[in-house]
């Protein structure tokens, strides 16, 4: 089972800043293990977020983006007390999908 | 199977008409922006893409892109990396053309953001220069 996203979405001034930390390895492919094997690419695919059910930020992502994917966005029509909900896909083909709510 | 993986997976389908769907491959930079039809994208100074000058750490190198373009789409390609597509983003309406992440970078590239506005590609680019290199996808 993959790791919780870490969501915080915070409302100032009309316009809500969106974090989500993601807990992922995104393996690339060109690392080896202690033993000199290759360790398979292992990567998040896809990512989006919405709030209040419609997709506002959406995303494809390859292996050149870090472990641990931290994605920052800005909505401005959105405001205090809305779900936001997060989902990833992976090459593997897992999911994760977790919420949080505009502060 | 690369390929074969990210044409089948369809969970997140909400997208999926609106993506590039551009699969992330060993190949040259310039081939990536032949196929996505950003081969003459227009320099502007509308982009604002955000790295450090010296990166000592390639496996994760802080970077953000915003434009005052009306833009609904980027892209970020490291050219130096053995897989230069990095990511593709999507902006939908209300949400503004900002993104912040961090990349890998193999060694000292540079790195390109594209934004779709209107239908034309626009493009900026910084030199990074990278202490230890991340193994950059």
């Amino acid at each position: 089972m993959p790791e919780a996203m870490r969501i915080r979405a915070v409302e100032k001034d009309g316009l809500v800043d969106v974090r989500v930390q993601i807990r992922h390895d995104m393996e690339s492919g060109s690392r080896k293990d202690e033993a000199g094997e290759p360790i398979p690419a292992w990567y998040i695919t896809q990512f989006e977020v919405e709030v209040a059910g419609r997709t506002v930020f959406a995303a494809q992502l390859g292996p050149g983006v870090s472990r641990h994917p931290l994605l920052q966005f800005r909505v401005h029509d959105a405001r205090k007390g809305q779900a936001v909900v997060a989902r990833w896909e992976d090459s593997r083909g897992e999911t994760r999908e977790d919420r949080g709510v505009i502060e | 199977m690369l390929c074969t993986a990210l044409a089948s997976s369809g969970a997140l389908a909400t997208q999926a008409g609106l993506m590039l769907r551009r699969a992330f491959l060993p190949e040259a930079l310039d081939k990536v922006l032949a196929d996505i039809g950003a081969a003459d994208a227009e320099p502007s100074s509308a982009i604002t893409l955000r790295l450090p000058d010296v990166a000592e750490d390639g496996t994760a190198v802080q970077m953000s892109l915003a434009t005052t373009l009306p833009a609904q789409r980027a892209v970020v390609l490291v050219r130096k990396n053995r897989i230069p597509l990095v990511a593709e983003f999507e902006f939908a309406p209300g949400t503004l053309p900002f993104v912040a992440t961090r990349i890998k970078m193999a060694e000292d590239s540079e790195v390109l953001a594209l934004v779709q506005a209107n239908g034309r590609w626009f493009a900026a680019s910084r030199m990074v220069k990278v202490t230890l290199g991340g193994c950059g996808g």
